[in-house]
């Protein structure tokens, strides 16, 4: 855990020197600031437009820090090769892609946890939408980001760093934007159909976004706990399938 | 007493798009405690692929490793090697204490002991006034005694170095090899790759020559350079060797 907890930290202070993490932050602030100032169409209750855009341009500039993060990372070790003089000490190819993976996912749920409170503290929380919608679209969106830092690091271990940003991109957008419209007719074709429609990662379970922008009431708990479990199940197989991909590499 | 390294029949063989490429062909030596060896051979010989093969970097296709007896696999076995590879690049966003603290977390080095061995290794390099300058704005020269200091760090039994003269300047050569005499002093035992012959010939007390993948000798360097009653450089010897297993090859 100590091997693990060390190259996480080392991550994020890559996060952190690298400095894209303020960039997006700052234009976040700049753009909700904005926001908070315009009048669409003479409206004066901009409270459902706040939402829906800040709630949008934290969810792309979260990815927009995870997928390339989480991409470089085994990349530029392989590249730079320090993961020579790493290998050579006492640490394995396992703790290597656990290690990576939790400094991904530290630096993206750290990025995104700023993210999100600065977006409640800019909206009227108080009046209209109870705290625990509040708490589902934030911990849904720790899930997704949570699954696409499995999935970048699962292609990172196959492709380049192109490649890997543009694969783990387009797998989310496809599968959140059209992920049911995708999958259905796969269901006309057994046994492949069936068997791709579990494959994907269903991006689309974790946009409740809606929720927050129109206050509806939160959903069930078991809802919760049953996506949950999906989430760390699949990542759980995309890091097997990266570590088991790592440790045929030849370095 | 058991040799700090075995290699027994290894055999490395690479594939590439169109062939399969033998790099190491049953390469068989041991490197016993407390001596300095070379592991000489021209470029493309196959040196680096055997260190990369000694820390498990690349499998083997055929063939067997020992490090203290153990396989290289197990961390266990690795824990007793400092290893500096041929090119010296590290993370360069950390300082080199940040990158020694990581290195030493590593190695399970606990907090105290760890900062003031850092502290001296930096000292000893020379680099106190760099500690908390990014690796990034460093030179090859400066990356070359920070790669040193990684190595160095958990006091290991047996060092690995590739190339480690490779771009260093007269003063700095010196001082490497000033170095392995003092680890050879201490009783741990070196283990480096090179093809600057005049380095080896200084330092080593036995040698391994390798070309094309093969070991054409193995012996005490006193014995190769007085042998047949007569006496001559490492340099003479090595192209008389790797002009007859061209040769031989052909």
């Amino acid at each position: 855990m100590r091997i693990i907890a060390l190259l996480g930290a080392q991550t994020v202070r890559e996060l952190m020197r690298k400095k894209d993490f303020y960039v997006f932050f700052g234009m976040l602030c700049a753009v909700m600031f904005v926001l908070t100032r315009v009048s669409v169409f003479g409206q004066s209750d901009m409270s459902r437009f706040l939402k829906e855009a800040g709630l949008g341009l934290i969810y792309i500039f979260s990815l927009a820090l995870a997928i390339p993060l989480t991409a470089r990372l085994l990349i530029t070790e392989l590249r730079d090769k320090t993961i020579y003089p790493l290998l050579a000490k006492p640490v394995s190819r396992l703790q290597v892609v656990l290690g990576k993976y939790c400094g991904a996912l530290l630096a993206a749920e750290g990025s995104f946890s700023v993210f999100f409170l600065f977006f409640y503290l800019m909206t009227d929380h108080a009046t209209d939408t109870a705290i625990a919608v509040y708490a589902q679209v934030f911990w849904f969106g720790a899930l997704m980001l949570a699954l696409v830092c499995a999935l970048s690091l699962f292609f990172s271990v196959f492709c380049t760093f192109s490649a890997t940003v543009t694969l783990t991109a387009a797998v989310y957008v496809l599968m959140s934007w059209f992920g049911m419209d995708l999958v259905e007719p796969l269901w006309s074709v057994p046994p492949a159909g069936p068997a791709l429609y579990y494959l994907l990662p269903h991006f689309e379970f974790y946009d409740i976004r809606v929720r927050l922008i129109h206050a509806w009431p939160p959903l069930s708990a078991s809802t919760v706990a049953a996506v949950s479990l999906y989430t760390l199940v699949y990542c759980g197989l995309l890091l097997a399938a990266a570590y088991w991909g790592f440790a045929r590499k030849w370095l | 007493m058991d040799p700090v390294l075995c290699l027994q029949e290894v055999v490395i063989t690479y594939r590439t798009r169109s062939r399969l490429h033998t790099a190491v062909n049953r390469l068989s030596l041991s490197v016993s405690h407390g001596e300095i060896f070379g592991f000489l051979g021209p470029n493309g010989a196959g040196k680096t692929s055997t260190i990369k093969a000694i820390i498990n970097l690349i499998p083997l296709t055929a063939g067997n490793i020992l490090l203290f007896g153990k396989n290289p696999a197990q961390a266990a076995a690795r824990r007793r090697i400092g290893y500096m590879p041929e090119i010296a690049t590290y993370y360069w966003y950390l300082t080199p204490r940040e990158l020694l603290r990581m290195y030493a977390g590593v190695c399970g080095l606990p907090g105290r002991p760890a900062r003031q061995r850092i502290d001296a290794l930096l000292e000893q390099a020379g680099l106190q006034a760099e500690a908390d300058m990014l690796l990034r704005d460093f030179s090859k020269g400066m990356m070359q005694k920070v790669s040193l200091a990684q190595a160095l760090l958990h006091d290991p039994d047996f060092y690995l170095f590739d190339e480690p003269m490779s771009g260093l300047d007269p003063l700095a050569r010196l001082q490497v090899r000033d170095l392995m005499k003092e680890l050879r002093g201490k009783g741990k035992t070196v283990f480096f790759s090179s093809h600057e012959l005049s380095e080896a010939e200084m330092v080593c007390d036995r040698v391994a020559i390798v070309h094309q993948g093969q070991l054409l000798k193995a012996a005490a360097l006193a014995d190769i350079l007085h042998s047949k009653g007569q006496s001559r450089s490492l340099e003479q010897y090595f192209i008389e060797i790797i002009g007859a297993g061209a040769a031989g090859g052909r």
